[in-house]
């Protein structure tokens, strides 16, 4: 079975986190990691390792302590404004799809009275591509079918509405 | 909180009360404790300055918002750590995603070298990040928890969710994978793969 670890790692480790390794490091651990494959790898990676975290200590970059803590603040607010904003967003949707569904039942609906209107013959096509003969043939098929219509846009709009969020 | 819709988002969010598990003071405390360590490890692991500016901010955000109830200061630490991890493990999956490769960062070294440093640990330096980038995800981030933080077995095992156990079986195969990869000649490392 292939060893994966060695007695020494720490030791070998302790050397090298507090720079005596290699000069300062005994001879009988140095004799050790040039027998030992781990502890030879393991001066080869952590020792490496060690020499960037320490170079790379004096980064300007980080924001300080306060003005993470007023990021942090200001965006749980803003998140709990837009979270509270919710309900009202998502009626308004309904109210919206409520009201489109209506007007373009309406407008099937008042649509033979207005054709009455207009020069015979104008509206024919546009009627017909509607259905509109067929939904005001029967009572109750116009509003079961801006039912339908409703049931499925408001969802959609719902949905596309918070996401946006 | 109670506002009307006539108001725009800006005018109300100074109302709105927002509270963390952490009081400030404390936070600043950790954070300050903190801060350096995580921008290190999330600098290696991300390959990128911005990234880890990005990262950092997004960590420390998603750390307050938790409700953690955490037991004790190293509790408190790999959980932080831990949501780092997560953090890169997305933004390399989403960069894998799309298929983008991690840039060199350029204006690092530049920075390292005007600290003064000397030619030939700002060359191993660069050596080591071009192996680091060749390694997995999981990997770095086992090498430089271990060796750059000092972690135990059971603190890495926490922030990468695995077993305790696995631990030293994962460690000791990255070490072995970057051992090689530095004892190659520089020619051979160039061509990262992408983070």
């Amino acid at each position: 079975v292939r060893r994966i670890e060695c007695t020494r790692e720490d030791d070998v480790l302790d050397a090298l986190s507090s720079d005596r390794w290699p000069d300062r490091a005994d001879q009988e651990l140095r004799d050790h990691v040039a027998s030992c494959e781990i502890c030879a790898d393991l001066v080869d990676v952590a020792g490496p390792i060690l020499v960037d975290r320490d170079a790379a200590t004096p980064e300007p970059r980080i924001p300080s302590s306060a003005v993470m803590w007023w990021r942090a603040q200001m965006r749980a607010r803003q998140e709990a404004a837009r979270e509270a904003e919710r309900p009202i967003t998502v009626a308004q949707v309904i109210a919206a799809t409520s009201a489109l569904v209506l007007i373009v039942g309406l407008a099937i609906t008042v649509a033979p009275w207005l054709r009455t209107l207009l020069p015979e013959g104008t509206t024919t096509d546009v009627a017909s591509l509607f259905g509109q003969a067929a939904l005001l043939g029967h009572g109750w098929l116009l509003p079961a079918v801006m039912l339908c219509v409703w049931f499925v846009l408001t969802p959609l709009a719902i949905y596309f509405v918070v996401v946006e969020d | 909180m109670t506002f009307t819709h006539a108001q725009p988002l800006e005018t109300v969010v100074d109302d709105v009360e927002v509270s963390f598990e952490m009081d400030e003071e404390a936070f600043r405390a950790f954070y300050d404790r903190t801060a350096r360590p995580l921008w290190n490890y999330l600098s290696r692991m991300t390959g990128e300055s911005q990234a880890a500016d990005d990262l950092l901010q997004e960590t420390y955000y998603r750390f307050l918002r938790s409700r953690a109830g955490w037991t004790s200061e190293t509790h408190r630490r790999a959980y932080l750590f831990r949501i780092a991890t997560n953090l890169v493990r997305d933004r390399h999956r989403r960069a894998r995603y799309r298929n983008l490769v991690a840039l060199p960062d350029p204006d690092r070294d530049a920075r390292c070298v005007a600290a003064g440093d000397h030619a030939e640990a700002t060359l191993q330096r660069t050596d080591l990040r071009r192996a680091m980038s060749r390694l997995r995800p999981r990997e770095r981030a086992l090498l430089w928890l271990a060796y750059a933080q000092g972690q135990a077995h059971t603190e890495i095992a926490n922030v990468l969710g695995v077993k305790t156990e696995s631990v030293k079986l994962l460690l000791f195969r990255a070490r072995r994978k970057l051992a090689g990869l530095l004892r190659r000649p520089s020619g051979h490392q160039d061509g990262g793969h992408a983070l």
